[in-house]
């Protein structure tokens, strides 16, 4: 940005900007910094899980065989003669008919009409067929009672477990489910947080008092047994979970934001603002809140560490994620009837959490400490 | 002011009152008198400057003008507007005409923002320029407060004091107002700075023929930039006047308290000083009769009695005091 034309930069005394301080700051934390490692692995495990374990190969060549024709033999033509039946039905294409090799590509990530029969567990490349499968090519839903409760080998890698299911390939996908609940339920926190907070600690008065009397109602639920309660009320459903546990966060973000906006409205930037003539909305969200972000961001990363043990926690309970879908909970959740022998059940998901909670409080922890002004050295 | 002038701006007993509250009930329990009924008239294209020590209540009374604190009494009109009986809506694009430059050049500025977009702000808040000319706009407004173009698209935090208070004034300006509220613009500057900065706002109101209610208590930058002044004394004014009635001619004991206290190089001049003692009182409890009474050395028995009112002296000049100017 220093542009040496201009003579009048005197003082770039704080360089560009307060996050490039913290930024600094916490780099010099080599322990939130490690934690940052972690928490970016984590994240490619669970954005690129399709690649790291799963049945259903990336790349295929395949030989195709039409079966519209048949199809289209067995239609009672004289069913409905408006002719909607040929609407439902828009294979019966004439150049779709042609038998012969066909290349797909990421089957793993996109649903592809001719492959809805094949059964990948069972498929073997035939002659001239090619596949490009997963790391680990088995699914984390794949059955196999007779497998069932295999110590780690070289086939599965950390085990099976008392369905015969891959461990390992239920870890990496239930490393999505972890992390899509810590983030989307935090993110629902921080914005019904940030709007509450904002409108008690810019307008003061009735409505303060109103928003802060609904927070300490909100806190007075003990957290687990009001989601036990929503389910039971409401399904057994993931999104249920993360706004539930997001709704229970916003109270923790609200009076953060709350305080800092107690201290911010009063400021010559903002009165500033006022005395130009913009709109309350536009302070408080375009002039105000920029200012206030930085206690909720740290509050954002111990969210995520507290989000994803509440979810793991419901799933242990067995009111977590509908089954087969993975969960590391629901992982545990088995464990616990054949913990004398079955140790990988026990620790491999214990790990995966214990690692997972932890670098999220590090890092959380290294950014407070970074924009703290007292520990700055 | 015998020949009828066109005033600006007309401020008519204004006065601001905060409730002070105490105890588990928050009972309000007595009140600050900041601004206790403040007149004055500014002429369009002049100056008019509120002189006082801290918590004379110069700011409030701007912040009341622009209703940035709601005043509790009192009447302000603006052109022929009544300021104070406008709605919300109708205020905000009031807004417009009158802007605030403020004390300090640090604070004033949201440090989150650049430059430009501070500046584009107040041109969206008032839908003044077309988008495709805004940048232009910004950076013809940088260059009337004398910044380099390249100081649009930076941070506040990459400017010196003296840059952020001239950023301060280009917000002010953006909006084409006819009325500046400077309070004490300069207070927080070097004095190679101060300076600049007043012969910028002289040169700003010639060119653009504004009307500036200067706030301030260094008195040589007063002198410099006034064409009228008040003196304000605990949320009262005590003396008001053109500068030369003030500076040449003052009545009030306070006022020749004030005078006297500015350095001079002359060392004969340091020899009739006149020294205040104390504090400026508390304005919850104001001393009886005239505030000013503890603290002054003409002081007589009636001035404990009954507030002085404001009595001409002559055309300009009016004074608050009965022992130096006695009402008839």
């Amino acid at each position: 940005m220093s542009n040496p034309k201009t003579a009048h930069s005197e003082t770039p005394s704080t360089s560009q900007s307060y996050w490039r301080i913290v930024l600094h700051q916490f780099k010099r934390n080599k322990q939130a910094m490690v934690a940052l490692v972690v928490l970016f692995i984590l994240f490619s495990v669970a954005l690129f899980a399709p690649f790291i374990a799963g049945e259903k190969p990336i790349y295929l060549v395949k030989y195709y065989e039409p079966k519209q024709a048949i199809q289209s033999d067995k239609e009672p033509v004289a069913d409905n003669p408006t002719g909607e039946q040929k609407a439902l039905n828009p294979q019966v294409n004439t150049q779709d008919e042609q038998p012969g090799f066909r290349t797909y590509w990421f089957p793993n990530l996109f649903k592809y009409e001719d492959l809805v029969d094949v059964q990948f567990d069972r498929w073997r490349a035939g002659e001239g067929e090619r596949a490009i499968y997963a790391l680990v090519p088995i699914g984390p839903e794949r059955n196999n009672v007779a497998n069932a409760l295999q110590a780690p080998d070289k086939t599965h890698i950390l085990g099976t477990d008392y369905n015969g299911r891959d461990v390992f390939s239920r870890l990496v996908w239930g490393t999505q489910i972890s992390m899509s609940v810590g983030f989307i339920a935090v993110s629902i926190s921080i914005i019904l947080g940030v709007f509450m907070g904002a409108l008690a600690g810019f307008y003061g008065g009735k409505i303060d008092a109103i928003i802060l009397r609904t927070i300490e109602i909100m806190i007075c639920f003990p957290s687990l047994i009001l989601i036990l309660a929503l389910i039971a009320f409401l399904g057994r459903s993931i999104f249920i979970i993360m706004v539930v546990i997001g709704i229970i966060g916003s109270p923790g973000v609200a009076r953060l934001v709350r305080g800092e906006y107690l201290k911010l409205r009063d400021s010559d930037f903002a009165t500033a603002a006022k005395a130009t003539g913009l709109s309350d909305m536009r302070i408080m969200f375009r002039h105000i809140l920029p200012n206030a972000m930085a206690p909720v961001l740290v509050f954002a990363t111990f969210g995520v560490a507290g989000a994803i043990l509440t979810e793991t926690a419901l799933s242990f309970l067995g009111l977590g994620v509908a089954p087969p879908t993975a969960s590391w909970g629901e992982i545990l959740n088995q464990s616990k009837n054949y913990i004398d022998f079955a140790w990988w059940l026990v620790v491999f998901p214990g790990v995966a959490i214990f690692v997972t909670v932890t670098a999220f409080n590090l890092v959380g922890e290294g950014l407070r400490e970074a924009m703290d002004p007292k520990m700055r050295q | 002011m015998s020949a009828p002038i066109e005033h600006l701006l007309s401020v008519e007993d204004l006065a601001v009152h905060f409730p002070v509250r105490q105890g588990v009930f928050s009972k309000i329990a007595g009140y600050v008198r900041a601004v206790d009924g403040v007149s004055f008239d500014i002429p369009k294209g002049q100056t008019l400057s509120l002189v006082g020590e801290s918590g004379s209540g110069k700011t409030t009374t701007g912040r009341a003008i622009l209703r940035l604190i709601e005043p509790t009494r009192g009447k302000v009109t603006f052109y022929d507007k009544d300021v104070l009986a406008l709605d919300k809506k109708s205020m905000r694009s009031l807004r417009k005409e009158m802007q605030l430059i403020f004390q300090d050049p640090y604070g004033s500025l949201n440090p989150r923002m650049t430059v430009s977009s501070v500046l584009a702000e107040a041109l969206k808040a008032h839908g003044l320029v077309e988008k495709s000319d805004r940048r232009e706009r910004i950076l013809e407004l940088l260059k009337l407060v004398g910044l380099p173009p390249e100081a649009a698209d930076r941070y506040p935090n990459e400017f010196s004091g003296g840059q952020r208070q001239r950023i301060g004034i280009a917000r002010a300006l953006a909006v084409e107002p006819s009325l500046i509220i400077a309070d004490e613009p300069v207070s927080a500057l070097d004095v190679s700075i101060q300076a600049q900065i007043l012969n910028l706002l002289k040169d700003l109101q010639e060119k653009l023929g504004l009307t500036y209610l200067f706030i301030g208590h260094d008195l040589s930058v007063i002198q410099h930039i006034s064409d009228h002044v008040a003196v304000m004394y605990l949320g009262r004014i005590v003396e008001i006047g053109t500068r030369e009635d003030i500076f040449n001619h003052p009545k009030h004991p306070y006022t020749k308290a004030l005078l006297s206290a500015v350095p001079t190089p002359d060392p004969s001049r340091m020899l009739d000083r006149q020294i205040l003692s104390g504090d400026i009182p508390s304005p919850i409890a104001p001393p009886s009769g005239c505030h000013f009474h503890p603290r002054c050395p003409d002081c007589q028995d009636s001035c404990s009695q009954s507030l002085p009112v404001l009595t001409p002296c002559s055309d300009t000049h009016r004074v608050a005091c009965p022992v130096h100017v006695p009402s008839t």
